[in-house]
């Protein structure tokens, strides 16, 4: 697609920054990659995480497609609350700091989340997780692999298969070479780079285009934006909040960089990365109520961030943005890659299907889990299902049923491995029935609701008292 | 690494086929021409839709809104953008809306219709305030455990 059909870089131009990203990660990642000596060292980065790694990898991993793409398109669909509920995602992050901390004092030897649902609640329990973690973890794994051909549609007008299959060849391939070492100390640079590149962008948009003039034009031809009280937006605010809450409680990859990190550092390490994370998606989604103002209409809600972006900046602004949003996407799809594929490897395969396995061939497996994983989500993209935000919060129906049964797991020894199973299969039921009766913007709020219902009643009824030590033993015999 | 390298080339090939797919680009045609304009829905309960085109649109197309079937008032006017064959309409508050492509001679487009009809505040509020109860019940929560096991630690 040529400059003069509206696109703000060149189609070549697009395939160039895509080919030197891709060498430089894929080189980077190969370099780290050289540590790994054992199975551990490649899954955990050899448990030795320091802080300014741990901080920069927690707020990396988190800015994602859902900051970058989703947050504009909530903000263009729902207004002012879309902006801010959306930062209010980082809850997740700061709540997880106290639990990250007891996480690292209850499994220091631990590996995956499904290792900790497996050991304090039993098989049928792990076996309602490990579905809810597959659902989940393919719902973000195509979600990222969507949002790069849509990054790269938006911004060059190349084919969607083009950005959406070269994001994930790259990913697989540092991913595959350099283990978490590699994810996390890409996630550092990436984390620079996003910090950097918001502020860039956020600083262009107030200068280019004056706030009084884009409130003018929402003001009156896009009313329900400003609108405080628009009710499908105030029934979004607590499902988003639910929503990022269970996707980081239940999800592996925040659990492996909880086991990763050393020492006392992952309660911090949490918290400073929610406090950084809280203000991008105001500035990402912000830039999205400038679109009727500029005259741009996206073809699909979640398109909206770089066209703005790029109409406003022009050529340099353009390739800021897909920089910033590559990096934010490839910080979490190799972060998604790695912990799956140890949750595949680990829970599956060695706990199930090979105990016996040695520390090489589980290496081995891994990498193969890794790039099974890539090519069935390159397979799932192929096809652009829906947008980027129905999408993920289908997964919130899911994950937003571990919330209450993780915690309470955690730190209560009353609730038994029935109720947890019962509350996580009935939520995610009910948050399905509201995703698909009301809308997608109550789909975690159903599901959390009934889920905490129903753990509750496990605690009311249930006379077990867990033994803690059950954690670290069943690990040490392994 | 993994050993399976013939497996490794067929899916580099493939990669290389996508490669082969072309972007669409902007009809630019002198000729009369009608649309087909259609809605995402009939009704939208948060007020978005998606505007469809049947065909590439051409370089300066506009889109009129009216509330009158008539469109005797034209209340907005939105320029298509870019070469995409769909458009992303917001913001918009409960009421009747109709829409066509701006007619000028050589173009011209059926009229296509929605309605706008958000929740119930009732619904809205419900599900807001039980939310929050959920939140700040989960929030009680996680502290007070938290506090609690730290004690039981500087106890053992």
């Amino acid at each position: 697609m040529s400059e003069t059909s509206g696109f703000a870089l060149s189609s070549s131009l697009g395939l160039t920054l895509v080919a030197l990203f891709g060498v430089a990660w894929i080189i980077f990642g190969w370099y780290l990659g050289r540590a790994n000596k054992t199975h551990e060292d490649f899954a955990l980065a050899g448990r030795n995480v320091g802080f300014a790694l741990a901080a920069a990898t927690a707020m990396a991993t988190w800015v994602t497609s859902n900051t970058t793409l989703v947050a504009p398109q909530l903000t263009y669909q729902f207004g002012v609350w879309g902006m801010v509920g959306y930062s209010f995602a980082a809850l997740g992050l700061i709540l997880f700091a106290p639990l990250a901390a007891r996480i690292k004092r209850l499994m220091p030897h631990g590996y995956t989340s499904g290792d900790f649902v497996r050991l304090r609640y039993g098989r049928f329990a792990w076996f309602v997780f490990i579905i809810i973690s597959v659902v989940y973890a393919f719902g973000w794994l195509v979600s990222l692999g969507m949002a790069g051909g849509i990054l790269l549609e938006a911004l060059s007008g190349l084919d969607y298969h083009i950005g959406m299959t070269s994001i994930l060849v790259i990913c697989v391939g540092y991913t595959l070479f350099g283990g978490l070492r590699a994810v996390i100390a890409t996630d550092f640079i990436q984390a620079l780079i996003i910090i950097i590149g918001v502020v860039l962008i956020a600083w262009f948009l107030i200068d280019t285009v004056s706030l009084e003039s884009i409130h003018h034009e929402v003001q009156a031809n896009h009313p329900q934006l400003l609108d405080l009280l628009f009710p499908a937006a105030i029934m979004f605010l607590f499902n988003n909040v639910f929503f990022g809450l269970g996707e980081i409680f239940h999800s592996n990859v925040w659990w492996s960089r909880a086991l990763a990190f050393k020492g006392p550092v992952a309660f911090k390490a949490f918290l400073l990365g929610g406090l950084l994370w809280l203000p991008i998606p105001i500035v990402t989604g912000f830039i999205a109520l400038a679109a009727p103002q500029l005259g741009i209409f996206p073809p699909s809600a979640d398109m909206v961030g770089p066209m703005v972006a790029a109409e406003v900046l022009g050529k340099i602004g353009a390739v800021v943005v897909f920089i910033v949003v590559f990096s934010a996407l490839a910080s979490s799809l190799d972060s998604l890659l790695a912990a799956t594929s140890d949750l595949i490897t680990r829970d599956i395969y060695h706990k199930t299907i090979n105990p016996e396995a040695g520390d090489r061939h589980l290496m081995r497996f891994n990498r193969y889990s890794i790039l099974g994983l890539g090519i069935v989500t390159w397979l799932f993209c192929l096809p652009k299902i829906a947008t980027l935000g129905a999408l993920l919060n289908f997964a919130g129906a899911f994950v937003a049923s571990t919330i209450f049964p993780i915690v309470l797991g955690l730190y209560q020894r009353r609730l038994g491995g029935r109720f947890a199973a019962a509350a996580m299969a009935l939520g995610t039921i009910s948050g399905l029935i509201g995703y698909f009766v009301i809308g997608f913007y109550v789909a975690a709020l159903l599901s959390c609701i009934v889920s905490a219902t129903l753990c509750g009643l496990g605690l009311l009824l249930s006379r077990q008292r867990f033994d803690w030590q059950t954690l670290n033993e069943a690990e040490e015999r392994n | 690494m993994p050993k399976n390298y013939g497996f490794i080339i067929h899916i580099a090939l493939l990669f290389f086929i996508t490669l082969l797919a072309r972007p669409a680009s902007a009809q630019d045609v002198t000729d009369a021409t009608t649309y087909q304009l259609t809605l995402s829905s009939e009704l939208s309960r948060e007020g978005y839709f998606v505007v469809t085109l049947d065909q590439l649109p051409q370089k300066g197309l506009r889109i009129q809104q009216s509330s009158d079937v008539d469109f005797a008032v034209i209340d907005s006017e939105f320029a298509w953008f870019g070469d995409f064959e769909k458009m992303t309409l917001t913001g918009f508050s409960d009421g009747d809306y109709y829409f066509r492509i701006k007619p000028d001679g050589r173009l011209q487009s059926n009229v296509a219709t929605i309605q706008v009809a958000h929740y119930p505040g009732w619904q809205a509020y419900s599900l807001f305030f039980i939310g929050l109860g959920l939140f700040v019940l989960l929030v009680t929560l996680i502290i007070s455990l938290h506090l609690r096991s730290l004690k039981h630690q500087e106890e053992a």
